[in-house]
């Protein structure tokens, strides 16, 4: 166990922030955090980084974080200004780890992963958005710590940026837990094993993604037009289909529900009778999403 | 348990830092500017006027005849003077040297980049050394000048004007201790150095009124003339050497109280 939260509880005043969260998280899982605008993650994560003391409860990281160190990337960037980047990274690899500040290939090797070699000599003031959100998240990364945790790591930052952090995340995840709060479902869904529903300051819903995707009990499609009602007739008299739904906004998204012990083949029988009547798969995903997870709290 | 190695490394930074910043040139450069222009005049006439019958007859309207004797006839007047203004001005320094020692980073959140790589406790310790190593550093600075000033002027024994301005040197930076803590509890309480330079002034003449008021309320009880380090004052102008234990000792008793309420509230402050 790297992290355990007991009964974790915020208030300011009458409001409740963080409402008895108790969770565990295993050594070197990848784990997600979800909810609405004020739903407690930022809290969440600023009382297990010990930025803010909770009212009551307690959070907790186990023997293996308190070894190699906790990383957080904050949701806005928070160096201090006139003074170089590079500095700024030597002396805060320096307070984690002496050894590797010694060396600097760590810090070289992140500033090159993350395009910023060229933003080194300069403060922060003389850098755009993105590289200042992308100075955030090196510094989380500084020092290889056991437990990181990053809030809106990819917000504001462009495709290729986003994507590049995305794969530091599952190179790192061999040796390293991730606790990413983020609104942007797919890319949990993308980097995630499992995944805490927040809602008004309560844990809700505690998602195996995992599992969830190993459910063969859903379909879905994306054809290259409208499906027409013949289609969705013959769909649902296919033996197996127990229902199928097309998208309130986009007739040409269908939803099937399975209820068969041989998915694989009611998938290549469906496939079949869409080429039949003429359609073409542009996109097809088998398994619940955390779309479908999250529908309530939308 | 404070990590030493993590709080010399804070300090190390946080003080080079301090030094090419506004924040430390906010307190230096007004710090040296008044000390030339005071040691300037100590040294040309003002200490050897204090010296002459007119001008011990117009201390006398401050200080006993015994304190002037003590001040300028059996030690060095020169560094006596310096004694003087030093403790006199040493609050409005101590505000400038003190008020950033967490204000701005607290402001800027800062510490978010510091509190998963060491101990809140290393922060506010590194916080509060490094506005006291200015303050010292200054003040060890122009206490040598004053040693100058005062060989060339005074014309006493070098080791007895050594072993006074080394009296002084231990009360200044003594004295400067308990009024960074002072501050310490304002920089926590503010989230901007000018909203701490503000509220330190305003604290200060605040505590000075209420400690007036008080004392005009119950006649009997001066000890409220005790809420700041400067009620020692009087007792801090004796320099004698059996005094100087308990001088120090009360001045490091306000540093204790001051820098731990300080903690208390940094502690529970969301960073």
């Amino acid at each position: 166990m790297i992290l355990q939260t007991h009964n974790l509880t915020r208030r300011y005043g009458n409001y409740t922030a963080l409402d008895n969260v108790s969770f565990e998280i295993t050594d070197r899982s990848r784990v997600g955090l979800v909810g609405k605008n004020g739903a407690g993650k930022t809290t969440l994560l600023s009382i297990i980084a010990g930025l803010l003391r909770p009212t009551s409860g307690s959070a907790g990281t186990g023997n293996n974080a308190s070894m190699t160190g906790l990383g957080l990337q904050p949701q806005e960037e928070c160096f201090r200004r006139n003074i170089p980047v590079m500095r700024q990274l030597r002396h805060l690899q320096r307070l984690q780890s002496p050894a590797s500040a010694d060396t600097g290939d760590e810090l070289e090797r992140l500033l090159t992963d993350l395009d910023m070699r060229d933003c080194a000599a300069r403060s922060v003031t003389e850098l755009s958005f993105g590289q200042r959100k992308r100075l955030n998240i090196l510094q989380a990364f500084l020092g290889r710590p056991g437990l990181i945790l990053l809030d809106e790591p990819t917000a504001g930052l462009d495709p290729v940026a986003a994507a590049t952090v995305k794969e530091m995340i599952l190179a790192r995840a061999k040796d390293a837990t991730f606790l990413i709060s983020s609104h942007n479902l797919y890319e949990l869904q993308d980097l995630c094993q499992r995944v805490l529903v927040l809602d008004n300051g309560k844990l809700v819903n505690d998602i195996d993604l995992v599992r969830r995707s190993g459910m063969d009990s859903i379909l879905r499609l994306k054809l290259d037009r409208e499906a027409g009602a013949e289609l969705l007739s013959r769909m649902n008299q296919v033996t197996g289909i127990t229902q199928v739904t097309t998208d309130r906004h986009d007739a040409s998204r269908i939803t099937l529900l399975f209820a068969d012990a041989r998915p694989d083949q009611l998938q290549l029988a469906i496939q079949s009778l869409i080429n039949e009547s003429g359609y073409s798969i542009l996109q097809l995903s088998r398994g619940k999403t955390l779309s479908d997870d999250m529908a309530g709290l939308q | 348990m404070i990590n030493l190695r993590r709080t010399a490394q804070l300090i190390r930074f946080d003080l080079t830092a301090s030094l090419f910043s506004l924040k430390g040139l906010f307190f230096l450069l007004p710090f040296a500017l008044f000390w030339y222009i005071v040691l300037r005049i100590t040294g040309g006439t003002l200490a050897g006027w204090l010296q002459q019958p007119d001008g011990l007859q117009l201390a006398g309207v401050v200080f006993s005849r015994a304190k002037l004797d003590i001040l300028f006839v059996q030690n060095p007047p020169v560094l006596s003077v310096f004694l003087i203004i030093a403790l006199i001005s040493m609050p409005a320094f101590a505000v400038l040297g003190g008020l950033d020692q967490f204000s701005s980073d607290l402001g800027r959140g800062y510490y978010r980049l510091l509190a998963t790589r060491c101990r809140r406790s290393e922060i506010f310790s590194a916080g509060y050394g490094v506005s006291l190593i200015l303050v010292a550093g200054a003040i060890s600075l122009v206490t040598l000048a004053a040693i100058g000033v005062s060989i060339t002027r005074d014309a006493r024994a070098i080791d007895a004007t050594l072993f006074y301005a080394g009296r002084i040197w231990l009360i200044l930076v003594f004295y400067a201790a308990a009024l960074v803590g002072f501050m310490s509890i304002i920089s926590v309480l503010t989230r901007s150095a000018i909203a701490s330079l503000f509220l330190g002034v305003f604290g200060y003449f605040f505590i000075l009124l209420v400690a007036a008021s008080l004392n005009a309320m119950f006649q009997d009880a001066a000890l409220f003339h005790y809420l700041l380090p400067s009620g020692l004052k009087p007792y801090l102008l004796i320099l004698e050497p059996a005094w100087l234990p308990a001088a120090l000792a009360c001045l490091a008793l306000y540093t204790a109280v001051y820098t731990w309420m300080a903690w208390k509230i940094f502690n529970n402050t969301r960073l």
